[in-house]
């Protein structure tokens, strides 16, 4: 649904994004993970055809954005951070204004449509101007989906909300999902990331850091033990599908999974006395090692 | 199209949607009245020295000694509502955050820019439309000749053609309204008035002169190279739009 290749752009000297490739499916939500200044929202202001880039291509759904514009931009939906809104319309007018801009043929169902998912119907009539911040945010998603596009694009869509709107937000973006639609967001809260993203990619000064898939039942497990020794980590270590085994703590070891190996992990670890086994979400760490750039960049 | 009377349409809403557009629109009325009360004095006061009666006969014409001047001070304060209307058009799109939404809709450069014209000039051509109440006034008590009297008012709305397309490029060359607004006044107002500094009507200085463009169309003379001039003013406004919105599509 979206594929992203090499793109690049640069404000004079500065790289802002370099080479950075994406390849976002439908049915899955990807985010662009990182601090401020990272290159998150050029790169999606690339992708969305905002900003065109120096280097690189998109295909959203199949269509050169480049070589073919028009039926590229159709399919894709975009809501920048801060919320394109006119203030001196309605919700509903502005609503109406961007289906028209789309040329939508059921200009009365799609804006009725986009409206009932966001939960707007207590502010349709409401000039944007005297919109909250959360309410914005909504109105933003609403009009990028109004002409249900294959591809929809967010920049920061839960940033500065309260945790209601957070968790309501976070819904629609995983029903987009659901619904068939290739979701990409950025966001610089891993929480966020977290709860939202089926796969996440971390930027460090424009660049890709790391590519993490969040939709891994278990990246890395903690084991406790009644015994640890040398021996212990040697052996899980040499186990298929583990990718590392690191000592925590006085009784415990960090088990890094390549794949899902967890029953010959605990096999493995019974003649140590396994006390208990569960899964560690490192999301945290590795994000940090990636801003860090305690990580070496992929 | 659909994207195009969109654009236009929210322009055209916004531009008198709101208090700042009803005070301009009170502002323009209120200066159309007072110079219609002076013509009318002068006219009357003219019409006193001859043998007919005040609005008609062979004496004084009402349109060439009060439609026509009235018309023409008409498109003196569309040199003045064009920019003041079209200001916040492009500006307000960066003010407001709202340029992407366009520029990752399928809608070109052209059609973002066109549509914003024809949404401000539709805006000045509604304000120029509500003075049709003083020629139909005096319709009511003397003969009025429409034919002179339409392209009189077609005269006053290509200057508000010309002065919405400054407008509109002043507002893509700067995010500050009043910054815009005061380039595309000054910019009208040297294009009406460069005639003034050179005596021969038909020098080169008189003929690019704005004034001298919509004199004859004022009078009822329709010039095929003063409707190209009009044009070409409207065209290389909005062509700087155009190449200024294009730009930021290109980043």
């Amino acid at each position: 649904m979206i594929e992203a290749r090499g793109l690049s752009r640069r404000i004079g000297s500065r790289v802002v994004v370099d080479r950075l490739d994406l390849a976002v499916p439908a049915g899955v939500v990807h985010g662009l993970l990182g601090p401020n200044g990272a290159g998150k929202t050029t790169a999606l202001r690339m992708v969305s055809g905002v900003t065109p880039p120096q280097d690189g291509t998109v295909a959203i759904d199949g269509h050169d954005l480049a070589r073919s514009p028009w039926p590229a931009r159709a399919s894709l939906g975009f809501a920048p951070d801060p919320p394109p809104l006119y203030d001196a319309l309605t919700v509903r007018q502005q609503l109406v204004f961007v289906a028209r801009v789309r040329a939508l043929p059921r200009v009365a169902q799609s804006v009725e449509r986009a409206a009932t998912r966001l939960g707007l119907a207590e502010v349709i009539d409401r000039p944007c101007a005297r919109l909250s911040h959360g309410w914005r945010r909504r109105v933003g998603i609403a009009c990028a989906i109004v002409h249900d596009p294959p591809v929809v694009v967010l920049d920061e869509p839960t940033s500065g909300l309260d945790p209601a709107a957070r968790v309501h937000l976070r819904s629609v973006v995983r029903e987009l999902a659901d619904a068939g639609r290739a979701v990409l967001l950025s966001t610089h809260e891993i929480a966020e990331a977290r709860a939202m993203c089926d796969r996440v990619t971390i930027l460090r000064g424009g660049r890709v850091a790391d590519t993490l898939d969040l939709a891994d039942p278990v990246p890395a497990i903690r084991l406790t033990l009644r015994r640890r020794d040398a021996a212990l980590l040697d052996a899980l270590r040499a186990l298929p599908g583990v990718d590392g085994a690191q000592p925590e703590g006085d009784d415990a070891v960090r088990v890094v999974l390549a794949h899902d190996v967890r029953d010959a992990i605990a096999a493995a670890a019974v003649p140590w006395g396994l006390v208990g086994m569960a899964p560690v979400d490192d999301l945290e760490a590795r994000v940090l090692d990636a801003v860090t750039g305690a990580g070496a960049p992929r | 199209m659909s994207a195009l009377r969109a654009i236009a349409g929210r322009v055209a809403w916004q531009s008198f949607g709101q208090p700042g557009g009803w005070v301009l629109l009170a502002g323009f009325h209120l200066l159309a009245g007072v110079l219609w009360l002076g013509l009318v004095d002068s006219y009357v006061a003219g019409s006193s020295g001859t043998d007919v009666g005040a609005y008609g006969g062979d004496g004084l014409r009402v349109h060439d000694h009060l439609l026509a001047p009235w018309l023409g001070h008409l498109s003196v304060l569309m040199l003045l509502l064009g920019p003041a209307v079209a200001m916040r058009t492009l500006a307000d799109e960066i003010r407001q955050h709202t340029l992407p939404l366009l520029l990752s809709a399928p809608v070109s450069a052209g059609t973002i820019v066109v549509g914003t014209f024809l949404g401000a000039w539709s805006a000045l051509l509604a304000a120029l439309a509500s003075t049709a109440w003083a020629p139909l006034w005096v319709a009511a008590n003397a003969p009025v000749d429409p034919g002179p009297l339409l392209t009189a008012y077609a005269a006053a709305a290509a200057v508000a053609a010309v002065a919405t397309a400054l407008g509109v490029a002043a507002s893509a060359l700067t995010p500050h309204p009043a910054v815009a607004a005061v380039l595309a006044t000054a910019t009208g107002i040297a294009l009406w008035t460069v005639g003034l500094v050179d005596p021969d009507p038909d020098g080169l200085v008189a003929r690019v002169a704005l004034s001298g463009r919509v004199d004859a169309l004022r009078t009822g003379l329709v010039r095929p190279g003063d409707l190209a001039w009009l044009l070409t003013a409207v065209v290389a406004s909005l062509a700087v739009a155009h190449a200024r919105v294009d730009a930021w599509r290109r980043g």
